[in-house]
């Protein structure tokens, strides 16, 4: 923390912070950032497009995040709740970049069930059926959530802690347990026609 | 308190799946659902549906655009990058320090050093992502020449008004601006927000030298600041404290002012253990 309330830095700044780097000089911390990119790569992007931006614009915010990530753990921050770190790195870049697109209209992944999705093969046809319908259904309830009810739902889907969901947007942990309950509890009454 | 003998509600169901509860409140719990169907029964609901969303979520993602491989690869490109430059940086550096040439070599040395240097930290990298130049602290204490910040002239009654100074966004054109004094244009700037340092709740204005790039992801983030924010604005509007202390302790240094009205030296959100409350959540 020390480090961080210091004055503005420099090039020289970060220069030194990475030969200070210590035990783990910045080679070490690149195979650890490429460690965590192959453990977060898919849940991160699957988190960011549920956002609301593009394919492209979703790899582009992933890189992003590990080189800031990189920079990070080399000037020697703190690596308390790192995966909350990284997944609010990713939100808000996200929704930088889904301000930006706001012109061109990008639709949200999860406003529309593609059908013709590939279904399992396994399944019989029947059981497939049933399936779409209730994830239509569920899909539903999520849609007319507010948005943070529905990032917070996304997050815990992603397998993040509360405490993680809740540094990622910025919320009191007791506010992503209620809005999860609120959400899962109308999930839950989904099926009661 | 809580009654044992009485049913678990839905929400703390929901914290017992997730595992959220403290261990003595989960045994409870537990206690409770071998003896009780119904909980086990609406436990089993929640599980389903929380279940069947988390696939329907996934699902329904889109695949991945690149292979992890290529994505993996341009990945390791820039931080090798990133360490290079560093490298050249470094060879220069002793390259001058150590150096027993005459001195024209060395002064030639330093304008060599200032055209890298001036590259390094200017020129944006080919990829157009962020290079090692975009590395600085954060600020996350505004720099005080340049943000020194600004009021309007309101009283605390102004400002307690419900629905006083609501804060906004300033345009984009002032955004860019602040980014530009703080030396952090284009890319660079990701990952922070132009914020007020004095909250036009607590009679902030959006004059420019009330302005200033704040950090999503430091520990002292622009979370935490509001918290602190909320926290003056109720103890101004109940009377607790006067309007101008409260501009004059944020401006000054709102991580020290943090600490003093909260009585910590760590941000509350980021170490307090879970706590149940009734508070809806913000947005
Ligand atoms: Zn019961």
């Amino acid at each position: 923390m020390a480090s961080q309330s210091a004055n503005p830095g420099t090039e020289a700044a970060f220069l030194g912070a990475i030969d200070a780097a210590l035990p783990l000089g910045p080679e070490a911390i690149e195979e650890e950032v490429v460690l965590l990119f192959d453990e977060y790569r898919v849940r991160l992007l699957r988190y960011v497009l549920s956002l609301g931006i593009c394919a492209q614009d979703g790899e582009d915010v992933i890189q992003e995040v590990f080189l800031s990530l990189f920079r990070h753990l080399c000037l020697g921050r703190s690596r308390e709740n790192l995966r909350g770190w990284i997944f609010c790195v990713a939100h808000n870049l996200a929704l930088k970049q889904r301000n930006k697109n706001k012109r061109q209209q990008q639709r949200a992944v999860y406003e529309e069930l593609a059908l013709e999705k590939q279904l399992d093969p396994a399944a019989d046809p029947e059981e497939q059926l049933a399936i779409n319908e209730r994830q239509m259904r569920l899909l539903q309830v999520v849609n007319a959530l507010t948005e943070a009810d529905r990032w917070c739902l996304y997050l815990r889907a992603e397998g993040l802690r509360y405490r993680e969901i809740a540094h990622t947007l910025g919320l009191s942990l007791g506010s992503v347990a209620n809005s999860l309950g609120r959400s899962i509890q109308k999930l839950a009454r989904a099926d009661e026609r | 308190m809580r009654d044992d003998h009485k049913h678990i509600t839905q929400a703390e169901l929901l914290l017992a799946l997730d595992d959220e509860l403290s261990p003595r409140r989960s045994a409870e719990v537990q206690n409770h659902l071998d003896a009780c169907d119904m909980c086990r029964a609406a436990m089993g609901e929640l599980k389903n549906a929380a279940g069947d969303f988390d696939k329907a979520y996934r699902d329904n993602a889109n695949a991945p655009l690149h292979s992890a491989a290529s994505s993996r690869a341009a990945l390791q490109a820039k931080m090798a990058e990133m360490r290079t430059n560093r490298s050249r940086f470094a060879a220069w550096r002793a390259f001058i320090s150590g150096s027993s040439l005459p001195t024209w070599t060395y002064a030639l040395g330093l304008v060599v050093l200032a055209v890298l240097g001036y590259g390094l930290l200017r020129a944006p990298t080919p990829t157009g992502m962020p290079g090692v130049s975009d590395v600085r602290q954060d600020p996350i204490i505004p720099d005080a020449h340049l943000t020194p910040g600004v009021v309007r002239s309101v009283s605390a009654i102004d400002v307690c008004r419900p629905g006083a100074g609501e804060e906004t966004r300033p345009p984009a054109s002032v955004q860019k601006a602040v980014f530009h004094e703080y030396g952090m244009d284009g890319a660079q700037a990701q990952g922070y927000e132009v914020d007020h340092l004095i909250t036009p709740a607590l009679g902030g204005s959006d004059d420019i030298r009330n302005l200033w790039p704040e950090s999503y992801s430091s520990t002292w983030n622009a979370h935490v600041k509001d918290e602190l924010e909320d926290r003056l604005r109720n103890m101004v509007c109940g009377g607790q404290l006067d309007l101008t202390t409260a501009q004059r302790d944020i401006a000054r240094n709102w991580v020290s002012a943090y600490k003093k009205y909260f009585h910590t030296d760590r941000p509350l959100s980021h170490n307090s253990d879970f706590v149940e409350d009734d508070k809806p959540p913000k947005g």
